[in-house]
């Protein structure tokens, strides 16, 4: 069944696909709005990673050396805002609509013209906000938290930053709305809820929590909107408003935010362990189930981002315990994704060396987190580059990581190519060692009191500064190998033989020719099929 | 003929699926929007 589909599909390919310009700004296609998605995120990548090259060349030194105190700030704000809205929430949106039809045997995603609606809305949203940074009082500089009242300060940026939040809020609402309709409706007869790829299921609860807090964010900025302009006093304690109530309408939105960037990474894991261990995934259902039980915990941890602004003691004590709770059901994960290589027959292709990667060093982010959930010590971490340190252990060697694994891993069934395989490893080593070098001194920086957001230091601080930076640039520098890779790939790159590309790969987009047809399961595949393809 | 029949029967069903799941969501986005404002209006009123 599945070969005849192929067969089929492969003749199917060459009808009805547009050419030109036409093909891309009213592409209804899944995979030609995927690959819009991937190539802008990886675009956002880049112009966010410059952004903090401008933070680490500043901070080498000791001293005010290249730019101005406000425009560092500016690019601290720009950077967050850049890489959690423009990186790595496309980058995933575009791993989903590549990959979610393909995984449910389904032609294409439920709403497509929805679908082409939600990618255009990013150019807009991103040109609008980079180009605040030519307005007079430049770009917004006030944290990407946009605290009240010293975003209200913000000079002619702030318009042009609220509305580029709103315009990426609806492209992010409709992206999920559509993954969460395609999952519910268009699952191939015989794809049960339980026999769906982990990835599917992370995106379908990543996709619940989109559809719950993006609009908690909106309303808090519609907000922040009406208090500059219209009068009003939400969050201005003059006109009887409570500026802390922002913080804890951004935070209802900002934690699960967190999960949001990083559960579909989780699916990407599950995947790729047991395809390069030769093993089913260990404890299918638990890493569903705890995959549900972090969405939920996500919504009830919110205030542990702002112990120090003062809450009850209660609250204090509620907001630690139920933080640590979140541990379990990650560890839960962490311990299942080991057993499954325990007695695998292992290789170490780069989708697993990234995987594993993710894994050792995503729970390096996880025990710091655990840290800076304990009240007492908080008190002492809060803004200091133990916060930075900690965060971008969880985003960037998680969820950048987890972008690149997956973009490893299915590449080869996207363009029908193989990549380098040593340029692909030279990327990952260089990629792990830097980020390391990036990092880990900003926990030694943190725990010695040297706070967050700052341009300029204490002399103490230089060496690990100096060393941070350093591993700044050669991460920077060492993810040029990335697009020169997959451009390599697609232009030059080793014809792929078979439909399972990776010996130990289980799923529906493995029966799928390589490249992937156009036009894929436009009849659904047979349950045989799908059985063969639930490798749990 | 009654094959084609059933067929335009589940494509329209899996139709009607779609859109009532799409506007579920799109409500309860709203809902999420407008709620948060509310309870703030409420909240700082009192």
């Amino acid at each position: 069944m599945a070969e005849q589909h192929a067969h089929a599909a492969e003749h199917a390919d060459h009808d009805h696909k547009p050419h030109g310009w036409r093909r891309w700004v009213y592409a209804t296609n899944h995979k030609d709005i995927g690959t819009m998605y991937l190539v802008f995120a990886c675009t956002m990548f880049f112009i966010g990673g410059a952004m903090a090259m401008v933070i680490r060349l500043e901070l080498f030194k000791p001293g005010l050396q290249f730019v101005d105190p406000q425009f560092f700030n500016s690019m601290t704000t720009m950077h967050a805002l850049m890489m959690i809205f423009g990186a790595v929430m496309p980058a995933w949106t575009g791993l989903a609509n590549w990959m979610v039809p393909l995984q449910v045997g389904a032609p294409d995603m439920a709403l497509p013209r929805l679908n082409n609606f939600s990618f255009w809305i990013l150019p807009f949203a991103f040109t609008l906000l980079l180009s605040s940074l030519f307005v007079p009082g430049g770009a917004p500089a006030g944290g990407w938290t946009m605290y009240p009242p010293l975003v209200l300060q913000n000079g002619a940026s702030f318009p042009m930053l609220i509305f580029s939040i709103h315009l990426m809020g609806v492209s992010s609402i409709l992206g999920a709305i559509n993954v969460v309709v395609t999952i519910l409706n268009l699952r191939a007869p015989g794809m049960s809820l339980l026999r769906m790829p982990l990835f599917v299921w992370t995106w379908l609860i990543t996709a619940y929590l989109l559809i719950a807090v993006m609009p908690v964010l909106a309303g808090a900025v519609t907000m922040l909107l009406t208090d500059h302009f219209f009068g009003t006093t939400f969050f201005t304690a003059a006109g009887g408003g409570d500026p802390v109530m922002f913080q804890h309408i951004f935070w209802f939105f900002g934690h699960p935010e967190v999960y949001i960037l990083i559960l579909p990474a989780f699916g990407i894991v599950s995947e790729i362990i047991p395809t390069f261990s030769r093993k089913p995934l260990f404890g299918y259902e638990a890493m569903v189930y705890a995959t549900a039980s972090i969405a939920f915990l996500s919504f009830i941890v919110w205030a542990h981002h702002m112990f120090t602004v003062g809450m009850p003691l209660a609250a204090e004590l509620f907001f630690m315990l139920s933080t640590m709770l979140i541990a379990i059901p990650t560890g839960v994960k962490v311990f299942n994704w080991t057993t499954t290589m325990f007695r695998g027959s292992l290789t170490f292709e780069p989708p697993m060396l990234f995987a594993l990667a993710f894994l050792f060093l995503f729970s390096i982010g996880g025990f710091s987190g655990l840290m800076l959930a304990i009240v007492p010590a908080d008190y002492q971490y809060q803004d200091t580059y133990f916060v930075v340190a900690h965060f971008h252990y969880v985003l960037v060697p998680g969820a950048i990581f987890g972008i690149m694994a997956g973009v490893y891993y299915w590449l080869p069934k996207w363009v029908g190519n193989m990549y380098d395989m040593t340029l692909a490893k030279w990327h990952f080593w260089l990629s792990t060692i830097f980020v390391n070098v990036l990092f880990f001194p900003q926990h030694f920086l943190g725990l010695a009191g040297m706070p967050r957001r700052i341009p300029d230091y204490a002399v103490q601080f230089t060496d690990w500064n100096m060393v941070s930076s350093i591993g700044g640039f050669g991460f920077g520098l060492s993810q040029l190998l990335f697009p020169y890779l997959i451009w390599k790939c697609v232009k030059h790159g080793e014809p792929v033989k078979s439909n399972r590309v990776w010996e130990g790969a289980h799923g529906l987009e493995w029966e799928l020719p390589s490249p992937a047809p156009y036009h894929s399961w436009q009849e659904p595949p047979s349950d045989a099929v799908i059985a063969r393809g639930a490798f749990h | 003929m009654s094959t084609v029949l059933a067929q335009d029967y589940d494509a329209e069903k899996r139709k009607r699926g779609i859109r009532r799941t799409a506007i579920v969501f799109g409500l309860i986005a709203l809902f999420f929007y407008v709620g948060f404002m509310v309870l703030i209006v409420v909240k700082g009123s009192k």
